[in-house]
């Protein structure tokens, strides 16, 4: 090794080592698309145009980008803190629903001042998430049931949960199509950018990537959650009450999505009127699993997934490929990420000649 | 109310919905049972059979034939098992996020092929004439006077249902292939000190399950319905692998609980018309049934091993 620019670039792919792997897995998931695309599309370009550079063409298409963030930060937050303790509790889209259903509930039947009533709202929905998530992880602990089979199961009961809440609980009479009436004011969320539907929930998901990446540097709690999820036996070694633990952060990740309803009703929508699951919970697997848990990659991923979409979105209005292409493309790039043995050779041999040189021991 | 809806017409009909309604889970939970006997916790069963039951009814409407239809199928439950396989045996993904994003990757495709082939709606063959198999009048058992009506007049992948499962019990239980197969899921380091080919053994259980599979997914899109639509398969998987774990793997045992299972689901639909019980809270009734049958084996299956442990 006589070269030191080649011996300075080998550090640092060695040091980014997962950040290549997640690299490559995006590389291949994005590769298979463009070989559908390229079959079923009859111009290639204009999808790869507003793929890619569509959502910056506009203000409005701009600030589609930062609408789709917010959802998507506080799932993924949802999600990477449910993930954190190794309990693949996958409830939070079910959870995103009900805080829409039940923030909406709130918002017509409650009467309250202007900037307390979201609050408020908010609050409620996120005692309401964080309980719900309960439910699979207390099953899961007490009784050593699956939690994944458990939490999609919730996934759909809380799915035609929120339908009933639809249709029999806020209906609005008058209107021709399943939806609630529109909300009073000061049960919304301000739009504050002109030609966009930004909203102040906006501060609220980056209230929540603050305050969780304090917690989890900071606090004993957020200590307690990262060294359950590296090694359970250490941690219960060590004193932490792993129970406990593994219980607040379900809590807090199912309080985080119920959150992200209740916002995405109260901010975009500001009326009730979707009768199935949006798939945000999935979203923020994806986010999770790219973000490796922690709060501001989580936060990067989550604002890149959203402009991906946002581009997505333009394809489809734009071009003769829909929207749900993207969703394949996102399951692909976490099937690859997820297989651990990608790249596993070159890891294997860059450790073994590592090793070499520290140790001096020849490879037989 | 009760007296004048529960008339012999309507338990007839009633059961008649309950074999249909278990149709699909028996072979889901079929599938499941291979997985988990090969120690495979494979939970793709649901992408599985969403992707064969969309191929299936498609390849229907190109080519009307229903044998090419149903081996479309299969091939296709056969490739994504096998991608599966890749994913898990070769490239040692995490088995549970593999599984969840095929099931989101397969709803993706599911609405995305339908529009790119036909235009139209998005996922679904709605409006597509596509092939579905006959109902079967069974010449004898049709005459016996309340049975007749419950047991004949299903499709013939229902009474397929019937040898699939031996076939499944048959190979698993009697067979030296199931011997090594049960062998490997148990202990897969003892299994390879003895010789098995533990990689070989867990590959062709996931060829099954996906055979198995798909012959469920070919029963939604071309006889429960007559067209495909990508949230047909509603679950089912996971029901049938909570089918599976609940019987701990035994095929007849998982036929009676789909059965009970199916029996849920046909509420769901009978009682909401019957009863003018709001559909909603029907059909959440499966997925509770699930979450509380998974808990309360699980906790048995503690139970039992803590017995075992402090003799």
């Amino acid at each position: 090794m006589c070269d030191p620019l080649k011996e300075k670039m080998r550090r640092i792919f060695i040091h980014n080592f997962e950040a290549f792997r997640i690299l490559v897995a995006i590389t291949i998931a994005f590769s298979v698309i463009a070989v559908l695309v390229l079959l079923t599309s009859d111009d290639a370009g204009a999808v790869s145009y507003w793929f890619i550079l569509g959502p910056l063409t506009s203000m409005r298409r701009l600030g589609g980008v930062l609408e789709l963030s917010i959802p998507f930060i506080l799932c993924g937050l949802s999600v990477s803190m449910m993930f954190q303790v190794n309990k693949f509790n996958l409830c939070s889209d079910g959870i995103f629903y009900i805080g829409m259903a039940f923030a909406s509930v709130f918002a017509l039947k409650l009467d309250l001042p202007p900037v307390v009533f979201p609050i408020v709202i908010i609050v409620l929905c996120a005692v309401i998430g964080g309980l719900t998530a309960l439910i699979p992880a207390s099953l899961n602990l007490k009784f050593n049931a699956s939690v994944v089979v458990c939490a999609l199961m919730l996934n759909y009961v809380l799915q035609y949960l929120g339908r009933y809440i639809l249709l029999y609980k806020v209906k609005d009479p008058a209107l021709t199509y399943n939806g609630s009436a529109i909300f009073p004011k000061a049960a919304t969320l301000t739009h504050f950018v002109a030609k966009t539907r930004i909203h102040t929930g906006i501060f609220v998901a980056i209230a929540a990537v603050l305050i969780i990446y304090w917690v989890l540097r900071s606090t004993k709690l957020g200590f307690a959650i990262r060294i359950t999820g590296k090694n359970e036996d250490f941690a219960r070694a060590s004193g932490i009450n792993v129970a406990l633990t593994v219980l607040v952060s379900q809590f807090i990740g199912g309080a985080l999505a119920g959150i992200g309803g209740a916002v995405e009703v109260m901010g975009i929508y500001q009326q009730f009127r979707i009768d199935t699951l949006l798939g945000y919970g999935f979203d923020g697997l994806l986010i999770a699993v790219i973000g490796k848990n922690d709060p501001l990659r989580v936060t990067v991923a989550a604002v890149a997934l959203a402009y991906l979409r946002q581009g997505a979105a333009l394809v489809n209005s734009y071009t003769d490929i829909p929207l749900e292409l993207v969703q394949v493309l996102q399951s692909m790039i976490v099937i690859f990420v997820a297989a651990e043995q990608l790249m596993a050779g070159l890891k294997h041999k860059m450790i073994v000649e590592e090793s070499e040189k520290a140790g001096g021991v020849q490879h037989v | 109310m009760f007296k004048e809806v529960i008339t012999g017409a309507f338990v007839i009909s009633f059961l008649y919905s309950v074999i249909r309604m278990a149709t699909p889970l028996i072979y889901a939970s079929m599938g499941a049972i291979i997985s988990k006997q090969a120690g495979t916790n494979n939970l793709a069963i649901e992408a599985t059979m969403l992707i064969s039951s969309m191929v299936g009814c498609i390849t229907s409407v190109y080519i009307p034939n229903i044998l090419v239809a149903i081996v479309a199928a299969i091939v296709a439950g056969i490739l994504l098992s096998l991608f599966l396989a890749f994913m898990f045996l070769k490239l040692e993904a995490n088995c549970t996020m593999t599984c969840i994003s095929l099931n989101t990757m397969t709803t993706g495709l599911a609405m995305f092929i339908p529009f790119a082939l036909f235009g139209g709606s998005k996922g679904s063959s709605m409006g597509k004439a596509s092939l579905t198999f006959p109902s079967v009048q069974i010449p004898l058992i049709k005459e016996i006077p309340i049975l007749g009506s419950i047991l004949s007049g299903h499709c013939i992948l229902t009474y397929l249902t019937i040898l699939v499962t031996f076939l499944v019990w048959f190979i698993i239980f009697r067979t030296s292939f199931g011997l090594r197969m049960r062998a490997a899921g148990e202990n897969p380091d003892s299994a390879m000190s003895v010789g098995i080919d533990v990689y070989g053994v867990k590959l062709k259980s996931f060829i099954l399950t996906g055979i198995v599979c798909s012959l469920g997914g070919c029963f939604m899109s071309m006889y429960y319905l007559s067209w495909f639509t990508a949230g047909m398969v509603a679950g089912r998987g996971f029901i049938g692998v909570s089918i599976s774990n609940l019987t701990g793997g035994k095929p007849f045992m998982a036929v009676l609980v789909a059965l009970i299972f199916g029996a849920i689901d046909a509420m769901a639909l009978t009682f909401q018309s019957a009863f003018n019980f709001p559909a909603e809270i029907l059909q959440m009734m499966p997925y509770i049934a699930t979450i509380i049958g998974v808990t309360l084996v699980s906790h048995l299956e503690v139970k039992r091993k803590q017995k075992l442990l402090a003799k």
